[in-house]
């Protein structure tokens, strides 16, 4: 008994840091193949007090082909645990690639479920090759920099659980941020540019960084984010969307508190008018093109099978792109503009 | 075999000494009689130690009082009474036939009289022995309170700790100890405090003591302990006649070596190596920063190690990303394996601390600054050692220093742990505090569970358990310890 606890506990599994090679990010592109890039962390350079990525390419026939290529590359264990971001071209992406990836990171133990995931526009390789001037690894700075999007309401921050339920649950479909280079400056620099939206793990099309913008406050809690109209900037300090469905309508009711940080202060009332009518149109525009496309991110399917379950089963799933598409929508949208604690210091 | 007694013939008496001592030139013979020519039937010699004996005591007071004697009265039969009673000037004297304790007294700073015609010899008490002062232990070191400690003579610290409890239910029962160093030993109480099935019980333990020699209070704290194989004690020490008191206050039972500046006190609680003397003469509020400290010093050490062994060996993903780099970085080029880095560094500080603790002071701070610094600095240059490693090794050493009673015990269990998470990673480290957890549960000092007073078990007697509670709230006696709960007379 006593002796079956080692074989028992994994402790054959331990391992000596400096023989493993730290994964910071993958990338898969290719088209009839899997180009898999693996950025590893040079640890070499560590004693110059400076960390360098190392990029790894293997090519395979399935991604499970491709990945023990890459073990093999350089004989020592590679290490996915604290890889931070995946990023995956859309070209690969709009042939239902989602699903392998799914596959992929759930059966692999070593994956945490919190990885960042994101498409590319154009090569997702491209994408790491990239030298952030905030950290030398681009993987990491790729996932500050979807975390800090995801506060300026410009792109959705997805680790990999959230992308799995929304994929494979009934009545919402799965988004992931939009990544493309940037190569205007002297430096060329990853940019979040907007959302791929996905139906039935199939990237359908892409929204703007403006429309991501409805997207979120209709779809989640926001807060501490920051929320700009063509003319003001503010900081939400409290953003609750609540989805109701009674009697074949559709309710968003979106309650919003916001602190102004720029643009001419007027008078609360025509202020809180001026943005419930910016978030309304927004929002109901994007439903449209959401309908069109009959892709549900915002998660009204959900809603329904949550709130009206009968109703739910008789729709779903031979009927519901014809329900989801004539569904009348609504939004109930309540904005109360309160002073920024400075303002109301300097007022008083 | 022939019985060796005490005989009414001085000469014989005398033969029966040189024969019992044989060739010791230490003991010094000196005859001597009454110089009044009436008086010619008081002849008399003793036997002393040199350098034993107060000389003014044995010369002004026995030989001069002999010598210069007129007597007065008729000296009757009983010469050995009548010298005791009229012709000494001591306050010590009793008389014996037998030659074993004679001798044994002899042995001990005594001085024996023997009286031609008497067949018997009387014991003088003149024990003068060289011995330090009373300093502050150096083991045990106060910022603020008393600076006296215990010395080597028993009867010095039992006057130290009569002087702190003028109280007639002080009791000291003296006994001997060792079959050949017959050392004095001695278990002072305070009757109605100490629970007498305790008392009872010690004494039990005590005479079951069986040893050629007993040289320290640790001679016999091994042997009347319950769990000879536990690493963490369970009997307390102290150097300090205020830490004796206070022990003796509250209920518990103190043991005296001589020879040995160190009193035993049993029972013992887990929780009293956490407490210092400092604790009672400190505002309470920083007594119980200072006890918080202690317990999570201990933690730490014991801790420390192990879970960064089983966090760097098995379970890398609970660090930090950030972490893990530089520390995956700082192991760039040491050729060691984790286990072997711990065990060489381990081993270092352990010698490091044992060449500190024999060293004189005035090496010391050579020692510290060429180990710890030049060393430790050099073997990371080197690629020896890795820095992580070593500031988990450096922590851990100077957090274990912060409860020097569990020294001992903080390197065994530190040891046992680190072995357990180099093999088996945390769960190792779990299976290793269960192991002491349930240690500590199962060990007792003379019937009291070790981790009675711990609040998890009773929250009655937290007043003094983890942190110290203000005095005017400390009204109760430890019921485990005194049997009951008694009310203190300043509750």
């Amino acid at each position: 008994m006593s002796l079956s606890v080692p074989l028992l506990c994994g402790c054959s599994a331990s391992t000596e840091i400096d023989k493993l090679m730290i994964v910071s990010g993958l990338s898969i592109d290719g088209t009839d193949t899997y180009q898999i890039t693996s950025q590893i962390v040079n640890l070499q350079d560590a004693n110059q007090n400076k960390l360098s990525p190392i990029l790894l390419e293997t090519e395979g026939t399935t991604i499970a082909d491709a990945m023990s290529a890459l073990a093999q590359l350089e004989g020592q264990k590679l290490y996915f645990t604290h890889a931070q971001t995946i990023l995956i071209s859309s070209e690969r992406l709009k042939n239902g690639e989602a699903s392998h990836l799914i596959d992929l990171l759930n059966m692999a133990p070593r994956f945490r479920s919190s990885i960042r995931l994101a498409a590319t526009v154009d090569s997702a390789k491209e994408i790491l090759q990239t030298e952030p001037h905030t950290d030398p690894i681009s993987s990491f700075s790729i996932r500050d920099s979807l975390v800090e999007c995801y506060r300026m309401l410009k792109a959705p921050d997805v680790p990999f659980y959230v992308f799995l339920n929304d994929t494979l649950e009934s009545g919402i479909d799965g988004v992931l941020p939009l990544i493309t280079v940037d190569d205007s400056g002297d430096t060329a620099l990853p940019y979040v540019c907007g959302t791929a939206l996905f139906k039935d793990a199939v990237m359908v099309n892409t929204i703007t960084t403006e429309e991501t913008k409805y997207l979120l406050l209709a779809k989640e809690k926001v807060s501490n984010a920051i929320f700009t109209t063509d003319t003001h900037s503010f900081l939400i300090n409290t953003g609750k969307s609540n989805k109701k469905y009674k009697n074949g309508v559709m309710t968003f009711e979106i309650k919003l508190e916001l602190s102004l940080i720029e643009g001419e202060k007027s008078d609360d009332k025509t202020l809180e008018q001026m943005v419930s009518d910016d978030i309304e149109t927004g929002i109901m525009t994007l439903i449209d093109k959401l309908k069109a496309l009959d892709c549900d991110p915002i998660g009204i399917g959900r809603c329904i099978k949550r709130q009206s379950p009968k109703y739910w089963a008789e729709v779903y799933p031979y009927q519901w792109s014809q329900v989801y598409s004539q569904l009348e929508i609504r939004t109930d949208i309540k904005v109360s503009i309160v002073p920024s604690p400075k303002l109301a210091e300097k007022e008083n | 075999m022939k019985t060796q007694k005490i005989t009414s013939n001085i000469e014989e008496n005398i033969k029966l000494m040189q024969q019992m001592l044989g060739d010791d030139k230490t003991v010094k013979l000196h005859r001597f009689r009454p110089a009044d020519k009436t008086c010619t039937n008081l002849e008399c010699c003793l036997f002393f130690v040199d350098g034993m004996v107060n000389s003014p005591l044995v010369n002004d007071n026995i030989i001069r009082a002999v010598v210069t004697h007129r007597p007065t009265v008729a000296i009757g039969r009983d010469k050995l009474t009548y010298i005791e009673q009229r012709v000494l000037q001591t306050n010590e004297t009793s008389q014996s036939s037998d030659p074993e304790q004679i001798i044994y007294s002899l042995l001990y700073g005594d001085t024996i009289v023997f009286c031609d015609g008497c067949d018997k010899a009387l014991i003088v008490g003149s024990k003068n022995f060289l011995r330090r002062g009373t300093e502050e232990p150096p083991n045990e070191p106060l910022l603020k309170g008393p600076r006296e400690g215990f010395t080597e003579p028993i009867l010095m610290n039992i006057s130290l700790l009569r002087r702190k409890i003028r109280n007639r239910k002080l009791k000291v029962e003296y006994f001997q100890l060792g079959e050949i160093t017959q050392t004095t030993c001695c278990i002072c109480y305070i009757e109605g405090c100490a629970r007498q099935d305790i008392v009872d019980e010690l004494k039990r333990r005590l005479n079951a003591v069986r040893r050629d020699g007993i040289l320290d209070t640790n001679y016999i704290a091994e042997q009347i302990r319950e769990t000879k194989w536990s690493p963490i004690r369970n009997t307390g020490s102290t150097e300090r006649p205020d830490v004796a008191a206070a022990k003796l206050l509250e209920g518990r039972i103190a043991i005296f070596v001589d020879g040995s500046p160190v009193a035993l006190t049993v029972p013992y609680i887990f929780l009293e190596a956490f407490q210092s003397p400092e604790d009672y003469y400190v505002n309470f509020f920083f007594a119980a920063i200072n006890r918080t400290l202690r317990i999570m010093g201990f933690c730490l050490s014991i801790s420390i190690l192990p879970i960064f062994i089983a966090l760097m060996r098995f379970h890398r993903e609970l660090i930090p990303s950030q972490l893990l780099l530089s520390m995956a970085a700082s192991r760039q080029g040491v050729p060691f394996s984790i286990t072997a880095e711990a065990i060489m560094l381990l081993l270092a500080f352990e010698i490091l601390r044992e060449a500190g603790s024999r060293t004189p002071a005035s090496f010391g701070q050579t020692l510290s600054v060429v180990g710890g610094l030049v060393v430790g600095q050099a073997a990371v240059d080197a690629h020896i050692v890795s820095p992580a490693m070593l500031i988990v090794i450096a922590f851990s050493g100077i957090t274990g220093l912060i409860a020097p009673k569990l020294k001992s015990a903080i390197i065994w269990i530190r040891l046992t742990l680190m072995i357990l998470s180099m093999v088996l990673g945390l769960y190792g480290y779990i299976l290793g505090m269960l192991w002491l957890l349930l240690l500590l549960s199962e060990q007792s000092s003379f019937g009291i569970p070790t981790l009675s007073n711990m609040p998890v078990v009773r929250l009655g007697n937290a007043e003094d358990s983890i942190i110290r509670f203000p005095f005017h709230l400390m009204r109760k006696r430890d019921r485990f310890i005194a049997g009951r709960s008694d009310t203190l007379s300043n509750g």
